[in-house]
């Protein structure tokens, strides 16, 4: 295995360019754990660049990719305008991998039980990615189509993810699991209701971590839920199979527990 | 690639290879044995050490992530986990021994930030941290004691 370990960014994206097949090693959690088991040919280590940090802008906020779990959890930032975050950071692995894990990792590693990614993106999340032909910004959701694949141009690397400052009204997160912690999710679910709308994100529960939004459309337009025309349009929205840890059945059937519960804590 | 990096307060210069993991360094290179390959996932916590003040799992980082590093393992923490030792002693919170070095450092780190002797927030501080002899209750009384009597 070739190994890079560029000290500049701009070093960075010349070698991610010339070798798209490279794999980026931040946090390591999960490469390492994926070096035991595939044979991965170029690493770029990008742990010298400086993309650890958490900024509270006028309207968003701003992480670097490379900003820890740990951090995160620690920020009085993001405890004070997003306590969806603190749900999540409190299920996600272990204290020894949220100490190492980092937030650009789990967005790129593209797992559909991705812990971060349903409540990014149902907090309308989006990332700056750079590459050596500039700079751009893409919506969170945008992001994935296909199953473990990121829907990104050649060489290029998140290097920063966007929240935008909402006033939340009230927020869900929960994860459906074998255990307690280092649990990889069976289902989850994220909800956030801010004055206008309510956003749904689920998690394990179709090829991608996605928004849900036909269920977003019903719910946001009607005035009195109907449960079973919630089972309806969730059909629409999610997929979850068969796999490992649960069954197609169960996963759809919790996934419409946790949203009749989230909107149960809702008027 | 040669690689710079402080063990229990000791100078290492070392030059391996970029993807050789810490838990071989720590075990192999430099004889620290405490800490254990239970699992090589970051599953279990038997490899857990200090870097850089972090808990983590020795067995997910690679050389090429040490350069630079502080990092402290239980055989450089003696003055530190002395009281908390003897607590796991007296508890009888030790069978194989090979997920207490982990559980050991866990309780130091716990300790650096939590005044909390209850069980139910020692339970929680202990996700990472695997027993496969089944001794989990006599670790969280021991800890519990170890906290009682240290503060």
């Amino acid at each position: 295995m070739q190994i890079y370990k560029p000290k500049k960014l701009k070093e960075a994206l010349n070698l991610y360019y010339e070798n798209p097949k490279a794999y980026l090693l931040a946090g390591g959690t999960d490469i390492v754990v994926l070096l035991k088991k595939i044979e991965i040919e170029t690493l770029i280590d990008i742990n010298s660049l400086k993309l650890n940090y958490i900024k509270e802008k006028r309207n968003s906020l701003t992480i670097g990719a490379l900003t820890t779990i740990s951090d995160m959890q620690n920020s009085k930032i993001i405890q004070k305008h997003f306590p969806i975050l603190i749900d999540t950071f409190r299920e996600f692995g272990s204290l020894q991998i949220r100490n190492m894990a980092t937030i650009g990792g789990n967005i790129a590693n593209a797992s559909p039980a991705g812990d971060l990614i349903p409540p990014l993106l149902a907090l309308n999340a989006s990332i700056k990615v750079k590459s050596i032909n500039g700079t751009r910004e893409i919506k969170l959701s945008k992001l994935y189509k296909e199953y473990k694949k990121l829907n990104l141009k050649r060489g290029e690397i998140i290097t920063e993810i966007k929240i935008p400052l909402i006033d939340i009204e009230s927020y869900y997160y929960k994860k459906i699991g074998k255990r307690e912690s280092l649990n990889i999710a069976v289902a989850s679910l994220a909800f956030i209701k801010t004055k206008d709308k309510i956003l749904f994100s689920a998690g394990s529960a179709h090829e991608y971590p996605k928004r849900l939004y036909n269920l977003e459309k019903y719910i946001n337009k009607t005035k009195k839920i109907d449960s079973n025309k919630i089972k309806k349009v969730l059909k629409e929205d999610i997929n979850p199979r068969d796999g490992l840890r649960s069954t197609a059945k169960y996963r759809n059937r919790v996934i419409f527990n946790m949203i009749m519960e989230s909107l149960n804590g809702v008027d | 690639m040669k690689i710079k990096f402080y063990v229990n307060d000791k100078l290492m210069e070392l030059d391996v290879a970029e993807d050789k993991r810490l838990i071989d360094i720590l075990r192999y290179e430099l004889k620290l044995t405490s800490l254990k390959e239970g699992c090589g996932e970051g599953e279990c916590g038997a490899c857990t050490i200090f870097f850089n003040s972090k808990l983590v799992n020795s067995c997910l980082i690679l050389a090429t992530q040490i350069d630079g590093a502080k990092i402290y393992t239980l055989e450089g923490l003696a003055k530190e986990a002395e009281k908390i030792k003897k607590a796991f002693i007296k508890k009888e919170a030790i069978q194989c021994g090979f997920c207490t070095s982990g559980f050991i450092l866990k309780t130091v780190d716990y300790m650096k930030s939590n005044s909390s002797s209850k069980q139910e927030d020692i339970k929680k501080a202990l996700d990472g941290n695997l027993c496969r002899c089944g001794g989990y209750y006599n670790i969280i009384e021991a800890i519990e004691y170890a906290m009682k009597k240290l503060n």
